[in-house]
């Protein structure tokens, strides 16, 4: 859905937005300049994840959704708050159940990644056509919740309406290059981005009711983290 | 169903044609992009304020009505007070998280560009009016949540932003449902007294008459 709606942006292709009574652009700007800025971008994601004693390293992968809200200045730089939404599928976890036993476990990971950052334009770079590039560190901090898919035959219904969500710090680096950064069109960019997310606390949480209710909370020893590699393209809405 | 083309020829009609350009005009679509304009009208604080009061006190109604189980189970006075100065990542589905927030957010931006502001003023309030009521409202069952704080406003008016576009390019059709699904998508185009203004164009265009919808926003 997101698609067509980014899809519908280029509807009212009219000039000179902001001003007052005067048309306003769908969904975009058309040169980029200082100000508050809203970046909103689709893409895909590959991610690694490590346990904690780094015994086990499983890949996912899926799409995701990036947001970011700041603002720039001097033509140079911008402090942004941002987001990265991510639907990965991971293939064949150990999960280790209470009574010591072990699941080979498919599971959709839901990973958010919420952050600060400082953009700022690659330093002693002069800007060339259309390649405008900006680099971005960011840090936060970030949640992943796993549906398990697939269990086993004779899995109890207790056990299989859990989900796991694991939480820690992240810090990130990203790299991006505006399009149509110093000429006329509609203002894109191709931003890839790489996360480091420590998963420090996780809980087994139950569903259903009103509230989530917890089922089992624990802390790893601080060792165990999933990589999150991001690539997105997306739009500069304002 | 006429052919219209706005803005080409505009010739004198009869006082007859009225009732028929009306009906016409419900089918009629529009034939060149409208711009809609934006003129925040020196805009005083208190009118701010106000909208920002409104849409607090239909929070709360909201949630003493719609959130009534909820709060028996696990509303108090004790949480009101003690869970605003404890954020955190909230645990919620993600049907919860990223589909309703997203809606209701949508909501707040719609409900503030309605009133005239700016999509980056919109998504201001938007925030503020989220900040309100995960840190005074929600409070009263839940603490408050780092991810409804950032997506809720920020997902909403990107949403937000969607559904005005598409709802513009509805109205554009000369078909009636699509036009129907445009004041659908944003209902706040509807909403007497609206920043959105969608008028209805008599036109008689060579040999043929009708109408056309324009929308416009002041």
């Amino acid at each position: 859905m997101l698609m067509v709606l980014l899809g519908s942006a280029g509807a009212f292709a009219m000039s000179a937005p902001d001003a007052p009574g005067t048309p306003e652009l769908g969904m975009g700007i058309e040169t980029w300049k200082d100000g508050w800025s809203l970046l909103v971008g689709l893409g895909v994601t590959r991610t690694r994840f490590y346990t904690d004693n780094q015994n086990q390293e499983n890949e996912g992968h899926g799409p995701n959704l990036m947001t970011s809200v700041g603002y720039c200045d001097r033509d140079a730089y911008c402090l942004e708050m941002g987001s990265i939404v991510s639907f990965d599928y991971y293939s064949d976890m150990t999960a280790a159940t209470t009574n010591g036993d072990s699941l080979s476990l498919d599971v959709w990971y839901w990973e958010t990644a919420l952050f600060f950052s400082v953009r700022a334009r690659l330093p002693h770079y002069h800007q060339h056509r259309q390649f405008n590039p900006w680099i971005k560190l960011l840090s936060g901090y970030g949640a992943s919740v796993g549906y398990p898919q697939r269990w086993p035959a004779g899995t109890p219904d207790s056990l299989r309406s859990l989900r796991m969500q694991t939480e820690g710090p992240l810090y990130g680096l990203s790299v991006m290059n505006v399009f149509n950064n110093d000429k006329p069109g509609r203002v894109w960019f191709v931003e890839g981005t790489a996360i480091i997310q420590m998963n420090w606390n996780n809980w087994l949480i139950k569903g259903g009711g009103l509230l989530p209710e917890v089922a089992q909370t624990g802390h790893t020893s601080g060792n165990s983290y999933t990589l999150l590699l991001n690539l997105t393209v997306g739009v500069r809405v304002f | 169903m006429m052919a219209m083309e706005p803005m080409r020829v505009r010739r004198g009609f009869r006082s007859s044609a009225w009732g028929l350009l009306l009906l016409a005009s419900l089918a009629a679509g529009q034939e060149e992009r409208q711009a809609y304009h934006l003129s925040i009208p020196s805009e005083q604080q208190w009118d701010t304020w106000k909208q920002v009061s409104l849409l607090y006190a239909g929070q709360w109604s909201y949630y003493l009505v719609g959130q009534n189980e909820n709060l028996r189970q696990h509303g108090s006075f004790h949480n009101w007070v003690s869970n605003p100065g404890n954020p955190h990542f909230d645990k919620d589905f993600y049907d919860f998280n990223l589909v309703l927030h997203t809606m209701t957010g949508s909501l707040y931006y719609g409900y503030y560009r309605a009133f005239g502001s700016s999509r980056p003023r919109s998504l201001a309030l938007s925030t503020l009016s989220v900040l309100l009521f995960e840190f005074s409202v929600e409070t009263v069952t839940e603490r408050p949540s780092f991810q409804d704080i950032y997506q809720t406003p920020v997902l909403g008016a990107v949403l937000g932003m969607g559904l005005e576009d598409l709802s513009l390019l509805c109205l554009e059709s000369r078909y009636a449902p699509v036009r129907g699904m445009g004041y659908l998508l944003n209902p706040f185009t509807l909403v007497p007294g609206s920043a959105w203004q969608i008028k209805l164009e008599p036109q008689v265009v060579s040999e043929s008459m009708g109408g056309r919808l324009v929308a416009s926003f002041r």
